[in-house]
């Protein structure tokens, strides 16, 4: 942590009913001495309101009690407050607030001393951070914005937010900022001041606005203080007053801007404001299959230049798969625009300490109670060997590409490391930065998993090779990329939708409705399901790729569930029953323990899945094939105590089956002794000499009784008296 | 002497008499002592379970307890089988409740009970590459077999825990046991694909294109035998592959046979069997 000149005071009021606001203050005040102050830990209760002006920096924790009201150590301080008025000119504040979003007055007492504050003269120099009931991550992001932002108030540098900002800024993600806190080493000088950065984003379908989101999270990593800022009306004579620019847009229609983007383009064309003290960097997004690819984004690059400002890192135009190259954008050009001061100079020298720091190669690890995990592993040699389909030339085949990943890395940075340093055209699906998209899935080395957070060291180790496919049983559009609708058609078709009988509703004694669902049968419920991604566990069964008219486990999976709902009505359930009981439903798939072995989903599902056709099967009294199946070959256990082959075939099949079997050959090669390699041919033809065996099949018609047969018999009679 | 309780699975002693034939010599050559597991029930093939979960977990319990009186441990030459007892044995010994039910339940019927953690199961090919060693049986080998084979796993013991030491993904276990017994396997994607034995009575099209497929990725890859380690799943490998290569228009046409079986042919156990085998290979190709 970067030290601070003559360890300032800062001060830390708590105003705490549980001890929770307490707790967060102490802990702020660890934060604080890291860095250099000299933390003073404020028990709201018996202080005098006339002494706030002693303080030049002063952060306040509280709690909300009961419908609003300031928690008890504080009750008196905000009455003396309210009486005395104190002026508070001198002093910069930020306030954290605890509360409950289940009460309308979520986090009052926060917000009345917020405004007060404001209203003393005092300068708000960070927002208030309202925090729900798992109020520690919210704190932590505040505490590690609002520390570094307190470091700079005796520099005059202090950021002050205003309390009418302008309805087109999106303060998304002032909360989540500057986590200079880390050591930042030889960036000490560039991390002080002024840290501002401006992220524009022209947006027609919201996916320029949410890579102007991700980009602004992740410019915290670079010790920026990032505002998202919506094109639609905002003001370019503003666009000077910012030092750091990035900009992300998409293309509409022919070349065109987004609409919310349009007028500020005009404004922007017709006013050229210089743009000198700026630095910039454009991340375009649109389509190859239109003429006027990225224009929108060329336009602003261009149009940036000529007005004087400077391009910190080459646009970058994006394909509709855009996250990837978006991914290889933002760190570059964070990191570089990143390492221009406050003075708007760039500091080309502090590149490569920037981006190792953005990386968080220099990030310690606290001491305190908690040691991390040690999550990296050791570089690690493989060959990557990846299936490839071209859909315009309708070619597949495989591409072995050796790389050198540090083991921990996911199966998507394999891939994005592939497609940026070897082949461009790589299509795959890609995870958000955060993980678990379940559409990331792919087969690697036969198993069906999410690319975006599973390891290459749990997959394989130093030398292997790696073979990554497309998920099977769904149309493959390029390379690793599939379409999903399959997954969708069954579904809409599926009606799991929660479809509930007219019925009294519960209430609270309040008159606030409340769900009818206890804890436990809710938790079985979501047990049933619990897995990933219901699309990778279709992928799992190996009859899914097979059987076209299979709705795969996944759908299945989501009708059993709802069957099983308490809420759901009854007409609703025994659609459930006939959906799954049908040709497409439960019974299609082949082998169930070919989605078991797939890990813990694999072997939920699969549990799931037995769990169906057993209610399936009293549901419906073992009729059809399946029944017969079942209850015929039970009952041939429960006869001899082993299973009766001859019987189940018969039983099975029936004539019409077994007149099949030897018209189309198969009794033939069991008569022959193709199946006894050379074994006495007479035990093939036992099965046609003597009734009622099926045909060409089994020795043994009768099985003769096991060992303490009763045993068996006994289990049976114990345990399901139906066979 | 290494000493199993043998659990024989659903057809070893039924419908394909081969194993039963074949497993017999190849363990008294290797040092095996197969333990008779007195009074052994079908383990439900997976079908019961469709039914009552907790019925199919008693008669496994009831297998497993057997084995636990016998004092060894349990080794079966089919996968499938070995699949069940090992997430049936997985159950009881993580759920402790399971455990207790079926113990109620064979306490009430057999006079016995079972402690999960005094007994084990394997499959034949494990205990043939962890515990006798590829080197011993290379030694033993008599008639090498000097061809091109497909080795067929299954989905069933593939999955951790299950098949001793060997990758539940990508296992070699099979290659290199034909490898020590002087044939060539051959490297084919589906070998642990199902072949939908569980459905083979219910499920027409599906399970012939299942077992199609195996068969022509063997085929494809030069196999000139294919080996199955599921004497479960080669009823359909074998006796269907005429069906499913009509249903799926495929070329499926090979021989297939039991694990035991080709471990004894190269030990030297039926050499008129094996010469048959050889010949179909050669010259009928099915």
């Amino acid at each position: 942590m970067s030290e601070i000149v003559g360890n300032p005071e800062l001060a830390i009021f708590f105003g705490s009913q549980t001890g929770n606001a307490e707790e967060l203050a102490g802990n702020t005040a660890k934060l604080a001495k890291k860095v250099g102050f000299t933390p003073k830990v404020i028990d709201m209760d018996g202080f005098n309101p006339e002494n706030f002006a002693n303080f030049k920096r002063i952060l306040i924790i509280t709690s909300t009690w009961g419908e609003g009201d300031m928690p008890d150590n504080a009750e008196d301080l905000w009455i003396a407050t309210n009486e005395q008025n104190p002026s508070l000119s001198e002093v910069s504040f930020s306030v954290c607030a605890i509360g409950d979003t289940s009460y309308d007055e979520f986090c009052k007492a926060g917000i009345d001393w917020d405004e007060k504050l404001v209203s003393l003269g005092a300068k708000r120099v960070h927002p208030i951070q309202l925090c729900d009931v798992d109020y520690e991550p919210e704190w932590s992001k505040w505490a590690n914005a609002v520390i570094p932002v307190m470091v700079t108030v005796d520099g005059g540098e202090t950021t002050l937010v205003s309390d009418d900002s302008s309805q087109t800024i999106e303060e998304v993600s002032t909360s989540e900022t500057a986590a200079v806190s880390a050591d930042a080493g030889e960036l000490g000088e560039i991390m002080s001041g002024d840290r501002s950065l401006a992220i524009f984003f022209g947006s027609q379908t919201g996916n320029a606005a949410g890579l102007a989101e991700k980009t602004a999270k992740m410019a915290a990593n670079y010790g920026l203080v990032p505002s998202v800022i919506d094109m639609e009306g905002y003001d370019p004579a503003k666009f000077s007053s910012h030092k750091r620019v990035l900009i992300i847009t998409s293309t509409w229609g022919e070349g065109e801007m987004p609409d919310n983007a349009d007028a500020l383009w005009n404004a922007t064309l017709a006013n050229n404001p210089p743009l000198s003290s700026v630095h910039f960097s454009v991340c375009a997004i649109g389509d190859t299959s239109y003429d006027e690819f990225c224009k929108a984004g060329l336009d602003w690059d261009e149009k940036f230049k000529s007005l004087g400002a400077t391009c910190i890192e080459d646009i970058k135009l994006c394909d509709v798969d855009f996250e990837p190259p978006w991914l290889e954008w933002a760190p570059l050009a964070l990191s570089k625009i990143a390492c221009v001061d406050s003075s708007g100079t760039f500091h080309e020298e502090l590149l490569e300490a920037m981006i190792a720091f953005g990386a968080g190669e220099e990030e310690e690890v606290d001491d305190g109670d908690f040691t991390p995990g040690i999550i990296e592993q050791a570089m690690m040699s493989l060959n990557l060997k990846i299936f490839r389909y071209d859909p315009l030339k309708a070619e597949s085949g495989y591409d072995t590409v050796a790389v050198v990943l540090p083991g921990h890395a996911t199966l998507e940075d394999a891939l994005v490391a592939v497609k940026r340093e070897v082949d461009g055209s790589l299509a795959f699906r890609s995870g958000s930065i955060c993980g678990t998209n379940p559409l990331t899935g792919v087969k690697a080395n036969g198993r069906i998993l999410p690319a975006d957070t599973t390891r290459v060291c749990d997959l394989i180790s130093e030398g292997g090779t790696l073979k990554i496919e497309p998920l099977p049983g769904y149309e493959v559009l390029k390379d690793l990329m599939v379409s999903y609708d399959r997954y969708e058609i069954a579904r809409a078709k599926s009606n799991p939708w929660l479809v509930a009988d007219p019925r009294q509703g519960e209430k609270l004694p309040n008159g606030a409705p409340m769900g009818v669902m206890n804890s436990d049968e809710a938790t079985f419920l979501h047990s049933l399901a619990d897995v990933g991604s219901l699309q990778l566990v279709n992928s799992m069964s190996d009859t899914f790729d097979i059987n076209d008219n299979y709705c795969g486990p996944g759908i299945a999976l989501q009708r059993w569930v709802r069957s099983q709902d308490s809420r759901s009505g009854e007409a609703h359930i025994k659609q459930m029953y006939e959906l799954m009981q049908r040709k497409g439903g439960v019974w299609d798939e082949a082998d169930i323990s070919s989605i078991a072995r797939h890990g813990i989903d694999g072997s939920q599902a699969a549990d799931s899945l037995f769990a169906a056709r057993s209610r399936l099967l009293a549901e419906y009294k073992f009729t059809g094939k399946t029944g017969r199946l079942v209850k015929n070959y039970s009952r041939s256990v429960k006869m001899s105590g082993n299973v009766n082959e001859t019987t189940l075939y018969r039983s099975v099949l029936g004539p019409l089956g077994l007149g099949s079997n030897l018209l189309n050959g198969v009794s033939l090669r069991m008569m022959l002794g193709f199946t006894r390699t050379g074994g006495p041919i007479m035990r093939g033809f036992q099965g046609m000499l003597i009734p009622p065996a099926g045909i060409g099949k089994i020795p043994d018609m009768f099985n003769s009784k096991i060992h303490n047969h009763h045993e068996v018999v006994a289990i049976f009679n114990e345990l399901d008296s139906r066979f | 002497m290494v000493k199993y309780s043998y659990y024989p699975g659903n057809v070893a002693r039924q419908s394909s008499q081969e194993v039963e034939d074949t497993i017999q010599p190849l363990c008294k050559t290797l040092g095996i002592q197969l333990i008779e597991m007195v009074g052994y029930n079908s383990d439900g093939g997976n079908i019961i379970r469709q039914g009552n979960r907790e019925l199919q977990l008693a008669l496994n319990a009831r297998n497993l307890a057997i084995a636990q009186e016998n004092g060894h441990d349990i080794m079966t030459p089919c996968a499938s089988a070995q699949g069940i007892l090992y997430e049936s044995l997985k159950t009881f010994r993580e759920d402790p409740i399971a455990l207790a039910k079926a113990n109620t339940v064979l306490s009430k019927t057999s006079n016995m009970a079972l402690n999960a953690d005094e007994v084990s199961t394997s499959h034949l090919l494990h205990v043939l590459v962890d515990e006798i060693g590829l080197d011993k049986i290379e030694d033993a080998v008599v008639n090498p077999l000097d061809i091109e084979i497909a080795c067929y796993y299954g989905p069933h013991m593939q999955r951790e825990g299950a098949c001793g030491a060997d990758d539940a993904w990508n296992p070699t276990y099979m290659e290199q046991l034909i490898t020590a017994l002087g044939g060539r396997p051959v490297e084919y994607a589906s070998k642990c694909a199902s072949v939908g034995n569980p459905s083979l009575l219910t499920l027409g099209d599906s399970v012939m294109k299942m077992t199609a497929r195996v068969l022509n990725d063997a085929k494809k890859a030069g196999a000139k035998i294919m080996v199955s380690a599921c004497t479960l799943s080669h009823s359909n490998l074998d006796s269907y592959q005429s069906k499913a290569g009509r249903v799926a228009g495929k070329d499926t046409n090979l021989p297939v046979v039991n694990l035991t079986e080709i471990v004894a042919f190269a030990l030297g156990h039926f050499t008129d069997r094996f010469a048959q085998l050889k010949t179909r290979a050669m010259i009928i190709g099915s």
